[in-house]
């Protein structure tokens, strides 16, 4: 059996990690300042995929919310003992 | 748009009476069937037995959090401040992840200790603290009265656009209008079924209901695009929007990014831990459950606000615009007459379009079927919250501290005893709103929304701490929630209605400048934990042996 060191965080943390600060992002980007990336070219009228652009921009951020939410079902919380 | 232009109200004759009446039949059926299957033990009228499967959890947890806010205040709010409220939608996969994160272990705790409340965990963990588990009680009241008061309200919306005609009825001299008979027959109805079967029947009826809600929600959505001349139309149309209406932060100004952010998680976090879904975290059978349920919140529920209620609110944003008079903004009088009313615009537009769209025989019962949906997402809201207030009510008020040698036979009849008191409380404080049009507090439903998840929210530190960081003391909980409701009663205006303007102005001005920045329950939580943590650095926690055993109760990995 071998070691891990003890600085080497085992995969489903760093998993864990990773969907955490990725959801978090997606929250930052999508109903926070983020918003300040896209207004400008909302209040202009401005469409994305023919959709008005902050209604685009919510519905992106939150598939990705969604997206994240399935993959940590997926990955991790199926897993987890009863 | 081939539907627009004929705007007069059509006459549904009495198919929204007949889908009503089969409606509430068939919630009184489930509130007997519940009683049948029903056990005499306290545990089971308030937790069903502790063994609902997915479906019935998913539903329940969905149709809870959904109330009138979701058919009515919510595309209020869009029809008011046009894009820049779609962002709420954010909050729903964070609430459905929490469902999990925090539920799971709730349920494992709840499972392990035999609790019921949200303050028969807290308290026993803070060392059985009577100033705690009240504490927690008091928070569970102020989130769970505003909540029952906003069901009703939208009761009597629904009752007078369904019945516009109808004449008053008389019973012992009092003339009803349609608004009271219509809060009447919501409140008493719920509270039937609540009382007859408990937690059994507020389940059933909210799978039902859930069902209804999410179906409605879509079906709305798609109503107002097919009205509009199909998907591209309809976009098209939304670029008549004005400016301030397609960005930040909106046209009443309201909604900047960070207030949507704080709106997000902290609001998210606050509903997902009121008494109502705590108890059902409680009551769901496994870990699985909860699994599985957190996924289909987190994946259905946007689907029906971005492409349901959602599409509505901005559709009757571009078709009937609201309009500044005397400085009030005041929504199109297709919608409503009132700054109050922006809420009727799902029930306006439906009423409008759908019987013009799909003919007046199908369209009437397709919004009658839409229009009880609204009355579903009211209703399985307040049966939720009134059986919840029971719980809390019997459970850490009566029988700890009033009688503490009930028998379970007595505590079960308080507990419906609470039920019907706290009915006719909320409906009392509905005819108040109504009598005095200035009466602010009651006057928008989704205001009232944001009040009762900021009290909400205060129970989040505590929560916290139990569940992962267990560093807190009972001191600390103590004077971090007292701490946190009064801040969030600051921006509440009863401290006004009560003190008058002028005792009351400058903290006022500072409360309506961070209320435009942050959610009311981020602003609360912010002092209470910072109250907390403080305290508890300098308070005795609770002792090492205890703190491990519950560790061990969350999480036994």
């Amino acid at each position: 059996m071998v070691n891990t060191p003890a600085t080497h965080s085992p995969p489903s943390v760093r998993l864990r990690r990773g969907l955490l600060a990725a959801f978090l992002f997606a929250l930052f980007m999508g109903a926070g300042p983020g918003l300040y990336l896209i207004n400008g070219y909302a209040r202009e009228g401005g469409t994305i995929l023919g959709m008005p652009a902050l209604y685009a921009w919510a519905v992106g951020w939150c598939a990705v919310e969604a997206a994240l939410v399935l993959a940590a079902y997926l990955l991790i919380w199926r897993k987890q003992p009863e | 748009m081939s539907a627009i232009g004929t705007l007069a109200t059509l006459d549904m004759g009495p198919i929204p009476v007949v889908v009503l009446g089969l409606y509430m039949v068939m919630l009184i059926g489930l509130g007997v069937l519940g009683y049948l299957r029903s056990k005499t033990s306290e545990e089971d009228y308030y937790l069903a037995g502790r063994g609902q499967g997915v479906l019935v959890t998913a539903l329940t947890i969905m149709a809870t959090f959904f109330s009138s806010a979701a058919m009515m205040g919510i595309p209020g709010l869009i029809y008011k401040d046009g894009t820049a409220f779609l962002f709420f939608v954010l909050n729903l996969p964070v609430s459905g992840a929490i469902i999990y994160l925090l539920g799971s272990r709730i349920r494992r705790i709840g499972q392990a200790r035999g609790y019921v409340t949200p303050a028969d965990m807290l308290a026993d963990y803070y060392g059985g603290s009577a100033v705690l588990r009240l504490l927690v009680a008091l928070v569970g009241f102020l989130y769970v009265i505003p909540y029952i008061v906003m069901q009703i309200k939208a009761g009597g919306y629904l009752a007078q656009r369904l019945f516009p005609d109808a004449g008053g009825l008389i019973v012992m001299g009092h003339e009803y209008g349609a608004f009271e008979v219509g809060t009447i027959v919501l409140s008493v109805l719920t509270m039937l079924y609540v009382l007859i079967g408990g937690m059994r029947s507020v389940a059933w009826t909210d799978v039902i209901q859930g069902l209804l809600l999410l179906s409605g929600m879509l079906l709305a959505g798609l109503a107002t695009v097919m009205a509009m001349g199909g998907v591209r139309s309809y976009f098209e149309a939304l670029q008549q929007l004005p400016p301030e209406a397609r960005s930040m932060p909106g046209v009443s100004g309201a909604w900047s990014p960070w207030k949507l952010l704080t709106i997000c998680i902290f609001a998210s976090l606050a509903t997902m831990i009121q008494p109502g879904q705590w108890m059902r975290y409680y009551a769901a059978k496994s870990t699985k459950t909860l699994q599985r349920s957190a996924l289909i919140f987190a994946l259905v529920l946007p689907g029906c606000f971005l492409f349901g209620v959602m599409v509505v609110g901005l559709g009757a944003r571009v078709l009937y615009p609201p309009a500044m008079v005397d400085g009030i903004l005041l929504p199109h009088a297709m919608i409503g007459s009132s700054a109050g009313e922006f809420d009727q615009v799902v029930v306006a537009m439906l009423q409008q379009h759908v019987p013009l769209l799909l003919g007046v025989g199908i369209g009437t019962i397709a919004v009658s079927v839409i229009l009880v949906s609204v009355m579903a997402a009211s209703m399985s809201t307040a049966d939720s919250n009134l059986h919840a207030l029971s719980a809390v009510l019997t459970r850490d008020v009566y029988d700890r501290f009033l009688r503490p040698q009930a028998s379970e036979r007595e505590r079960a009849w308080f507990g419906r005893i609470v039920i019907v008191v706290a009915t006719l409380f909320s409906l009392w404080l509905v005819g108040l709103g109504e009598s005095n049009a200035g009466f602010q507090p009651l006057a928008l439903i989704a205001s009232l929304m944001f009040v009762a998840i900021g009290f909400s929210c205060q129970l989040l530190p505590l929560a916290l701490d139990c569940l992962f960081v267990r560093r807190g003391t009972k001191a600390g909980a103590i004077w971090g929630m007292i701490s946190g409701i009064l801040v969030v009663f600051l921006f509440t205006p009863f401290p006004t209605l009560l003190l008058g303007s002028e005792v009351t102005s400058t903290w006022t001005g500072i409360t309506g400048q961070l209320g435009r920045l942050f959610d009311i329950g981020f602003c609360g939580l912010v002092v209470n934990a910072t109250v907390f943590a403080l305290v508890s650095r300098f308070t005795t926690p609770p002792p090492a042996e205890h703190i491990a055993a519950f560790a061990r109760d969350a999480d036994p990995r």
